[in-house]
């Protein structure tokens, strides 16, 4: 028995420098605080093309210009994405179901702030440049209470 | 406003506060808003997340990614964290989860379920992994442990990657790795038994002691 904890402290030892954050992952992680929204229902994920895993989903680095397919939901509210555009700036074309105009604002990290698109009374909206990594929308229709896509990742 | 109840509010230099009251207050400041409190969350479990990433084999930059996803995913449920004391285990099941999805869409793994994870041959970067990324920067003397350790079965490597880790967070360290691998608490204890004995076979089989006295 003790020989055993002997071996786990040595391992302990040399794992443990494997095991810490660098300070850029700690610092974005303080920084994400101002992503947050508040009062706003949360639209899930609940479809998303990449996952369910076609011969057609993109690999990492590879140039196949494929779009993703992503779907929020929340009981009032629908919000269909495709994601195309290029590795480093992708597009997002929107649909909102029930159709209608609503303001879209558009949170990232590494953004330097929210941006705000419009959708038409179709439900229609497009956002450029987003930035790899994690992204979120909030919809704000009039008369009714915002709606959060929560965040998910783009390559 | 918080409650005044509390005497970790008040006396934070002259006693040690129950770590379960002070995680309650953070998480409770955090909700209300307060960047201070969200700050020392960060700082008490982000080793914790770092490590379950690198324990999965992802690359710093998914593990990046992935530790990043929890904090906002958390933000997401900061409301709806009824009892704070179980923050670890739900931040190390987040990450877990957002490991396998990430894991599944870049398809660095076999289609897997959730119950075991197919590794590809374990001292081999996955495809798309720079392999200066992935190197493992060991002292001399650790050499040899390293490459016993390396040709332990993935699964075991897992496990005692996870084990190492938690106990600096404070919780039993049982239950919360059990929470991040995804596997019952109870069945822990024999297998960090079975993994170490079969690392204390491969150093044997190597002619090299398990002790840190030897150069």
């Amino acid at each position: 028995m003790r020989d055993e904890d002997e071996l786990f402290q040595r391992l302990t030892d040399m794992l443990s420098p494997q095991h810490n954050p660098p300070a850029m992952v700690t610092e974005l992680a303080k920084q994400s605080f101002g992503l947050r929204t508040v009062d706003a229902e949360l639209a899930t994920l609940t479809a998303d093309s990449q996952i369910v895993g076609t011969a057609a989903a993109v690999r990492r680095g590879a140039q196949v210009d494929v779009p993703r397919l992503l779907t929020f939901e929340t009981p009032g509210l629908l919000v269909e994405l495709e994601i195309g555009g290029s590795a480093r700036r992708h597009r997002i074309l929107g649909e909102l179901v029930p159709t209608g105009p609503a303001m879209i604002e558009v949170r990232q990290p590494g953004a330097l702030g929210p941006r705000a698109v419009t959708a038409d009374e179709d439900g229609r909206f497009v956002v450029d440049g987003l930035l790899p990594g994690p992204f979120s929308l909030t919809c704000r229709r009039d008369g009714r209470s915002p709606v959060t896509t929560e965040w998910t990742s783009l390559d | 406003m918080s409650s005044d109840n509390l005497p970790s509010i008040e006396d934070s230099n002259s006693s040690h506060p129950a770590p379960d009251d002070d995680l309650a207050r953070l998480v409770r400041s955090a909700t209300d808003g307060d960047q201070q409190a969200w700050n020392e969350l960060v700082d008490r479990f982000s080793g914790l997340l770092w490590a379950i990433c690198r324990a999965f084999r992802l690359n710093s930059s998914d593990a990046s990614d992935v530790c990043q996803l929890t904090w906002l995913r958390l933000l997401e449920h900061l409301e709806s964290i009824r009892d704070p004391a179980r923050l670890p285990g739900w931040l190390a099941t987040t990450c877990r989860r957002e490991c396998l999805v990430l894991l599944r869409r870049n398809k660095r793994l076999q289609p897997v379920d959730d119950e075991r994870l197919h590794y590809l041959s374990s001292d081999q970067p996955g495809p798309g992994q720079a392999a200066a990324d992935t190197a493992v920067l060991v002292a001399d003397r650790d050499a040899g442990l390293w490459h016993a350790f390396t040709r332990l079965s993935d699964r075991c490597q897992q496990v005692l990657r996870m084990l190492v880790v938690i106990p600096d967070t404070g919780p039993p360290s049982y239950q919360l790795a059990a929470q991040a691998l995804g596997v019952p608490t109870g069945s822990l204890g024999p297998t960090r038994g079975r993994c170490l004995a079969q690392l204390r076979d491969l150093l044997d089989a190597e002619g090299i002691s398990g002790a840190a006295t030897d150069s």
